[in-house]
């Protein structure tokens, strides 16, 4: 059922989008600058985020099953707005647990980074205890429209697994390391792994 | 430490702006900067220059007046850390749009065909680049006259100073760049290396792909190779001294692999320290035909 109301969304998304920003009509705008600099401006923003969402959310269907770690999903009415869950990598405190991400996208993307927060509570340096806000220079300043909304899940997994203690967002966790309290820093991020990120929102990846 | 203490909030501070926060006050910075210069600005004589030097170091107008022999006009980038590729896009294409050179149109087109090539065999998924080269390709052909989508002069003008068409052509820059100097890993390691610690791929994530990250002599040579558009950087700075030998203007010529390097780069940029703007030969020594036909460009649209 999940995935019939996913591809009608999607032919949804489709029609609306061509009635919506019929490429020629933008082309020809551009062309004869019949519109406002900075309406123009806010119109293709708005075109070209929808769009290469739309061929995000392509290529996500396309590469379904290629990769077991991330499960990507965009709202069913809202294109900007997509849930991740992501699985915490082996060999870390985080490898039983599977976190769910949530990303909002702005109109002015891919050329501004989405926003990712953790829903999922997580005990790690880089990611705000309360707020699961997170620390990643990909996602601020070192943004790029060369990173899509599935690699941008893939550098979060990546933080998962090197923690930078030295820039924290968690002091409490960012301490333990410094300190060289690895066994401190395991036993805690371990015991939220467990308290909250397993089993308790059903296990997304690969369930479905 | 007694971390059960701490159990119930770990993370501490709460009233720190959220670091989305901090990127919005800064783009409002950026704005309020935005409004003083155009992405692209018009072309001034070069002695504007002397204006803003005027109280300054005498090395510096030592050399205005070197440079007033050969150049005659500038125009300036916003300092927006983007202004190498944006000068480098504006010079280009504005001096196709004045020569009127439709084979190198064609050469430009089978140059961004490799480009992509490039960046589709190191993983890079096309549809994060697509978009940008095809607006860059667009105003590539726009600059051939006598067409229905053929731009003027002051078109060309418009939609490098439009923040959306700019801003694409920059980061389709971006990706070419990022492309060459990862096909070139080897060539390119031993410059990166000295600039930075970083490993040729960081270097690209950090310094060359975000937009707003400045340009060094990496992202010239990469540029310039992997399009084969020679590049003249004219260097306006502190170097040298008046009381030495006579000051010179240091010039260097980017000049891509296999091409004469005797040829006379038509893309002029000058800089100081930390930023790019575009240069002008003086009407009469350079090429007097460029100046006739602007003209008339100007005139006719």
């Amino acid at each position: 059922m999940t995935t019939n109301r996913r591809q009608e969304s999607a032919s949804h998304v489709i029609s609306s989008l061509s009635a919506h920003y019929p490429c020629c009509n933008l082309k020809k705008s551009l062309h004869r600058s019949t519109l406002h600099p900075s309406r123009l401006t806010q119109q293709c923003a708005s075109m070209t985020s929808r769009a290469r969402l739309f061929k995000e959310y392509k290529e996500v269907h396309r590469e379904k099953g290629g990769d077991n770690d991330i499960q990507l999903t965009c709202d069913d009415t809202n294109i900007y707005r997509w849930t991740a869950y992501i699985k915490g990598p082996v060999d870390t405190p985080y490898q039983e647990g599977v976190f769910q991400l949530a990303v909002n996208v702005p109109e002015q993307y891919p050329l501004v980074p989405p926003q990712v927060r953790f829903v999922t509570k997580i005990f790690h340096p880089n990611v705000h205890f309360k707020t699961g806000e997170i620390c990643l220079d990909i996602l601020k300043t070192a943004w790029s429209p060369a990173w899509t909304l599935q690699s941008v899940c893939r550098a979060v997994i990546a933080l998962l697994a090197h923690p930078e203690a030295d820039s924290p967002l968690n002091c409490d966790a960012g301490n333990l390391l410094r300190s060289g309290d690895h066994r401190g820093y395991r036993s805690m991020s371990q015991m939220y792994t467990r308290l909250c990120a397993v089993h308790s929102n059903g296990g997304r990846p690969g369930s479905s | 430490m007694n971390v059960t203490e701490n159990v119930t909030e770990p993370g501490g501070e709460q009233d720190r702006p959220r670091d989305d926060e901090i990127q919005a006050f800064h783009n409002r910075i950026r704005a309020a900067d935005a409004d003083k210069l155009e992405l692209v600005g018009d072309k001034e004589p070069l002695s504007v220059l002397e204006e803003e030097y005027k109280a300054g170091s005498p090395v510096f107008l030592a050399k205005l007046l070197i440079l007033k022999q050969s150049y005659g006009a500038i125009r300036r980038a916003r300092g927006d850390g983007n202004c190498f590729f944006r000068s480098f896009m504006f010079s280009y294409l504005e001096h196709l749009l004045v020569i009127q050179d439709e084979a190198e149109v064609a050469r430009m087109e089978k140059a961004i065909e490799i480009c992509k090539k490039t960046l589709i065999d190191l993983g890079q998924a096309e549809f994060t680049f697509e978009d940008y080269l095809a607006i860059f390709v667009e105003q590539l052909h726009g600059v051939i006259q006598g067409k229905e989508t053929s731009t003027s002069l002051e078109t060309l003008v418009e939609r490098c100073r439009d923040q959306y068409v700019s801003n694409c052509v920059v980061m389709f820059f971006r990706f070419v760049t990022s492309g060459e100097i990862r096909r070139r890993s080897e060539f390119f390691e031993p410059f990166i290396q000295g600039m930075s610690n970083m490993s040729v791929v960081q270097f690209c994530r950090s310094c060359v792909e975000p937009m707003g990250e400045e340009s060094d002599h990496v992202h010239i040579i990469a540029l310039s190779d992997a399009l084969g558009v020679p590049v003249r950087v004219v260097y306006l700075d502190q170097s040298g001294d008046m009381n030495d030998k006579p000051v010179t203007v240091n010039k260097h010529d980017f000049i891509p692999e296999g091409m004469n390097t005797a040829v006379d780069p038509d893309v002029i940029l000058l800089y100081r320290p930390g930023h790019y703007d575009i240069l002008y030969r003086r009407g009469n020594s350079g090429n007097v035909k460029h100046t006739s036909l602007e003209e008339s460009n100007v005139e006719h649209f």
